[in-house]
């Protein structure tokens, strides 16, 4: 369920400015096993006519967890501000949308927060059951249980024989979860054999993945900040960028040799290794 | 038993980026797709079994047969878990070789081969699981017929795909739940389902007048939504939401029967 600011039929605290004198906030964290994803949720409400309903047993926390991958879609309700849920890691897959509210549980006949925005003073509402009370601030989750993250670059990148005949030279996909790239089929051959010795794949990932990965750095920093984009290969990109400190590199080819761990390094140094053993 | 045989992605991708070359290959009646690479670099066998082989009753003289063999085919692979059923490999493999004769007659791309790129659009859209969202399993041809039956199928009923049977009367109902991400919550498809089967005089008899109804009841739903969290209503209360509104719509017909000139 996408939240954006809108306009209730009542006062809710935490959209835009219907409650300006009191706060919801519910910090999420999200983990994961073999068997499980896990969503805590530590939630903070400073209305106190909400509070009331909630010790009141009227209005009620809930959990809202989408994916639109699996289609998955359930809410769980709960009573105490800390709470932790578990789903079936077989039911969720790349995007997690996380929501939390707080709905009454009851019909609530004469509603009324004397924190709420100076336009509902004197005012009060006939709230029905599910009605949604408070809102936080979602969040989005990514579960790559089939992906292997960014551990090694080539991760994100997958080497295909390309369907067109001839000497081409090779092109990349970015469209999909990883990025391909297409080698012509005599290419493709040759690459499959050469990829099994440790000598040539230096040169190897100098010579195929490097261009690929400064032209897809380009589109990283063209398109978006990563984080959002639906492809896979995007958002671990800017992953990884981010959490080796990477960020503030601003030349691509720079910053794909950092990532690649100084790829024209290893290659020339295993091409002299090479050289050496056949003269 | 026998283990359920689907694409590599590798193979995957490659015989989604040759769509247009491959176009006219999709106009023959023959499984073509083995003749593009060798069995080793195309298949893999995986944990899945299934009693029998998979089959689909074709479509005949404009009946398409969706809701039986979505029925059908929900059946065979009921095991399936959410994860496994979104595996474009599945899907693309399914829908080229063991379910072919299906897809050739149920999404003939013979309709759109007078503009080659709607062509290829078409296939994209039908014969491959385009994008990761759920929108694109809706349309692949075989991938929906399971997602369909998976989301209505109701254990609690004595027929449990009598749901499915209303979800795949036709294809409006079909978008105006499903496609909708309220769709996706079974206390609330089992809800807008189980009324439109109550009220089925006045919703599933066809027309434009019950089409127009069906979608103003959803749009309803879908908007009562954005102010009360629905997932947790049960479904006796989804149908009391619905009914007051078809109230409504069926007063403001009544109203506008009675303003329309003689």
């Amino acid at each position: 369920m996408r939240l954006s600011a809108r306009s209730y039929p009542h006062p809710v605290l935490g959209n835009r400015d219907d409650v300006p004198g009191a706060a919801f906030q519910a910090a999420l964290e999200m983990s994961t096993d073999k068997e499980c994803v896990y969503i805590a949720a530590d939630v903070a409400c400073s209305c106190e006519t909400l509070n009331a309903l909630l010790k009141d047993g009227r209005a009620a926390y809930v959990l809202h967890v989408e994916c639109s991958n699996t289609l998955f879609r359930r809410a769980y309700e709960f009573r105490e501000p800390q709470h932790r849920i578990s789903i079936g890691a077989d039911d969720l897959n790349d995007a997690v949308e996380v929501n939390v509210f707080v709905r009454a549980t009851d019909r609530i006949g004469d509603y009324r927060i004397p924190e709420a925005h100076s336009d509902y003073a004197g005012a009060a509402f006939d709230i029905q059951r599910g009605d949604i009370l408070a809102v936080g601030e979602g969040q989005v989750f990514h579960i790559e249980s089939d992906f292997d993250s960014l551990s090694r670059i080539g991760s994100i990148m997958q080497i295909n024989e390309s369907p067109k005949d001839g000497d081409i030279p090779m092109e990349p996909s970015f469209d999909g979860d990883k990025i391909v790239i297409f080698l012509s089929k005599s290419d493709f051959a040759d690459y499959k054999v050469l990829k099994l010795h440790e000598g040539v794949r230096g040169p190897l990932t100098t010579t195929i993945v490097l261009p690929v990965l400064v032209e897809a750095i380009h589109i990283l920093k063209e398109e978006s900040e990563g984080m959002d984009d639906t492809r896979r290969w995007v958002r671990a990109l800017a992953r990884r960028i981010e959490s080796l400190g990477l960020s503030g590199e601003s030349q691509p080819l720079l910053l794909a040799q950092k990532l690649l761990e100084l790829p024209v390094k290893r290659a020339l140094s295993s091409s002299r290794m090479l050289a050496w053993a056949s003269s | 038993m026998s283990a359920l045989t689907i694409f590599k992605s590798t193979f995957v991708n490659a015989l989604r980026s040759s769509i247009t070359a491959n176009l006219d290959k999709y106009l023959r009646d023959d499984v073509w797709v083995s003749e593009t690479s060798t069995r080793s670099a195309r298949e893999m066998q995986t944990g899945v079994e299934v009693a029998e082989p998979l089959s689909l009753e074709l479509p005949v003289d404009g009946d398409h047969k969706d809701t039986e063999n979505a029925i059908r085919f929900h059946k065979a692979l009921r095991h399936l878990t959410p994860l496994q059923a979104r595996d474009p490999r599945l899907w693309t493999r399914l829908a080229h070789v063991e379910l072919w004769p299906y897809m050739r007659l149920r999404w003939d791309a013979s309709k759109h081969m007078a503009n080659r790129d709607r062509a290829a659009r078409f296939v994209e859209t039908r014969y491959f699981v385009a994008q990761s969202q759920s929108r694109a399993l809706l349309r692949h041809g075989i991938a929906r017929l399971w997602w369909t039956a998976e989301l209505s199928h109701d254990p609690d009923r004595e027929n449990p795909y009598e749901l499915t049977t209303v979800l795949l009367s036709t294809l409006d109902i079909t978008q105006q739940i499903v496609e909708r991400g309220m769709g996706r919550a079974k206390n609330i498809i089992r809800g807008f389902l189980a009324f439109l089967l109550a009220n089925s005089e006045m919703l599933l008899t066809g027309g434009d007048k019950n089409r127009a109804r069906i979608r103003r009841l959803a749009k309803h739903l879908n908007m009562y939504g954005g102010v009360c969290v629905l997932d947790l209503l049960s479904q006796t209360e989804i149908t009391d939401v619905l009914a007051k509104e078809l109230d409504r719509i069926r007063a403001s017909e009544s109203a506008d029967d009675e303003e329309a000139p003689a």
